[in-house]
């Protein structure tokens, strides 16, 4: 290994021995956390390719065939109105799962601007953008989107407005964080020597260096992400009926379960594995890009 | 510390003048005028003059600025407006709920505190064991277990199958119907609780001073319970804060679930019958709250952990 001088140096050359044994570690074992990883794949695929799976429609009433258990035709039986449940979970997913990646995508995107910008930048747009960041971290959990909802009313479009609003803020505080650290960093001045401009400098020297940490950020607030939504649409703010969504499903279920036990518990459950999944793949990313972890 | 705790309050003053303005300003977009939505309540015809007479005396045709600067020195006064649907005051209807809510999140802090606590210090003292694998695969769980879902298994099994504990409903003074409640809440926390309590507890386990101790011949438990903890004890308090505002923003599923009458239930009731002085009493009161909580658990660390002192 090259030694280097620096300061940094040092942490360098330590680091490359927990770093083969993290290689040995990340052989392929079959655990349970891969098992739900996988399972979770498997879901999404699924969900992904609702119409080809599934014959029924998920917003048609069969009033014919209401509250049926589990069965060959019905794998996970049918709701009040005689719909299928199974068709249900997954075009419900397919909606969970689009609006938790724009939600996200739009977090990613604006936090890590604005994160750039307030560590690069600092001084009073730093602090201004910080301020920002607090006051949405002052209200607790899903308050400040349960507010907005409230204010705009339900819509598709509001609850991506209002789960992006809150999201943002903690990719912004990672990136900042991380811009803060990268420029004083060799390289950067290197960049600066050789009269990069602040746009080379921001997106092709500090921005990559992120992208390890943006992503295990990014993974594990989908799992946030899907949750508040199907937090949401279970108070009645969300998704709205007929169509269906994991957590509204959940909501109109839980005045059967005396009756239907399998109307909560089909989409609980396939809601629980996919935020698991997610949740399980964010540790493991991170494992992967942040060793001493 | 007395200089401490000032300048922490007067950080925090004004992050809570921004959450009135902002909430002030959410609720202003709240299609529909009110005065006309509380005549369609009452009685089918409107009269106009009424109408205007009432907007006069409700500020309404004042500027908006004006209109905040009022609801802000109301506000500061404990006056919360009146609540459009059953024209009570909005703060005596949340002194009638908060009860209900300060019970539920105590007792669910309290699951939360007792089940987080000791998987955390169990999976640390154990570490790489089956048990600490079995904590975080439990603590990752709880994080990902929707908290409405959770609360709806807790009630088909003790309910519906056992027959143990009621599904909802509420008496003044009766434990069964929190239970339930409660421990939805504490269990859906207990995970972060735990994770934070291991890592801290594992950086302490690290230090050279509890080999001292070891060598000294110290109890286990005097080691543990004192010496460590001691030195533990600051990130778990500081985590156990932000869980109380997660709790109290989690009260208002449980209590839609288990039909509690509690200041979450007043808030979904609220946005749903369009009733804006209620939601935005009930927001405020969340969020004032939890600043304060977050304040507190400060100065608590703070006074707990010397080492904090001595950073400022």
């Amino acid at each position: 290994m090259v030694k280097l001088e620096t300061s940094s140096g040092n942490l360098e050359v330590q680091s490359t021995q927990p770093l083969q044994k993290v290689k040995a570690r990340r052989k392929f074992k079959i655990s349970l956390s891969n098992v739900l990883i996988g399972l979770t794949m498997v879901i999404f695929a699924t969900v992904l390719c609702a119409p080809l799976i599934t014959s029924y429609n998920p917003n048609e009433n069969d009033l014919t065939s209401v509250l049926q258990a589990p069965s060959a035709a019905h794998l996970m039986g049918t709701d009040h109105l005689g719909r299928d449940i199974f068709t249900r979970v997954l075009f419900g997913g397919q909606k969970s799962l689009l609006i938790a990646l724009l939600v996200q995508g739009i977090a990613v995107s604006v936090g890590a601007l604005l994160g750039l910008i307030a560590g690069y930048i600092g001084g009073r747009t730093d602090k201004f953008i910080m301020a920002l960041t607090n006051i949405i971290f002052s209200f607790p959990g899903i308050l400040f989107a349960i507010a907005i909802m409230a204010a705009l009313g339900t819509s598709v479009f509001n609850l991506i407005l209002a789960l992006s609003l809150v999201s943002w803020p903690e990719m912004c505080r990672l990136v900042r964080s991380q811009t803060m650290a990268l420029k004083e960093r060799e390289f950067v001045e290197g960049g600066y020597a050789l009269g990069a401009s602040v746009y080379r400098i921001l997106f092709k020297y500090i921005l990559p260096n992120c992208y390890g940490n943006i992503v295990v950020i990014a993974t594990l607030g989908m799992a946030g992400t899907m949750l508040a939504e199907a937090s949401l649409s279970f108070l009645g703010l969300g998704v709205q009926p007929p169509d269906a969504s994991w957590g509204s499903m959940v909501n109109t279920g839980k005045d059967y379960l005396y009756q239907a036990p399998w109307y909560v518990f089909s989409p609980g459950i396939v809601m629980f594995i996919t935020i698991l999944g997610i949740n399980l793949m964010g540790d493991k990313l991170r494992d992967y890009f942040d060793p001493k972890m | 510390m007395i200089q401490y705790t000032l300048k922490r309050l007067l950080e925090t003053i004004p992050i809570w003048v921004a959450i009135t303005l902002i909430v002030f300003l959410l609720m202003n977009f709240i299609p529909g005028d009110p005065v006309m939505q509380l005549m369609d309540a009452r009685s089918g015809a409107i009269d106009e003059q009424v109408v205007e007479q009432i907007r006069e005396e409700w500020g309404l045709n004042d500027p908006l600025y004006m209109q905040y600067l009022n609801f802000l020195t109301n506000l500061v006064q404990g006056d919360l407006g009146t609540s459009f649907q059953s024209r009570m005051e909005v703060t005596s209807v949340l002194l009638e709920r908060i009860p209900v809510t300060i019970q539920v999140t105590l007792l669910g802090l309290f699951f939360a505190i007792v089940i987080g606590v000791t998987a955390g210090i169990i999976s640390a003292m154990k570490r790489g064991n089956w048990l600490d694998t079995f904590v975080s695969t439990f603590s990752i769980a709880g994080v990902s277990l929707p908290a409405f879902f959770l609360g709806l298994l807790l009630m088909y099994i003790f309910s519906v199958k056992l027959n143990w504990l009621p599904a909802s409903g509420y008496k003044l003074g009766e434990v069964k119907f929190l239970i339930l409640p409660a421990i939805t809440l504490g269990l859906s926390v207990s995970g972060i609780i735990a994770r934070i309590t291991r890592s801290s507890m594992i950086d302490v386990l690290k230090m050279d001073y509890m080999v001292t101790s070891y060598a000294k011949g110290l109890s286990k438990y005097r080691i543990l319970g004192i010496h460590a903890m001691k030195n533990a004890l600051s990130p778990i308090l500081t985590i156990i804060g932000v869980q109380l505002g997660l709790l109290l923003s989690g009260a208002v599923i449980t209590e839609t679930i288990f039909g509690l009458p509690g200041i979450g239930r007043l808030l979904i009731d609220g946005i749903l019958q369009r009733d804006i002085p209620v939601v935005q009493g009930c927001v405020i009161f969340i969020s004032t709250v939890f600043l304060v909580v977050n304040l507190l658990t400060d100065i608590c660390c703070r006074l707990v952990d010397p080492r904090i002192r001595s950073e400022h």
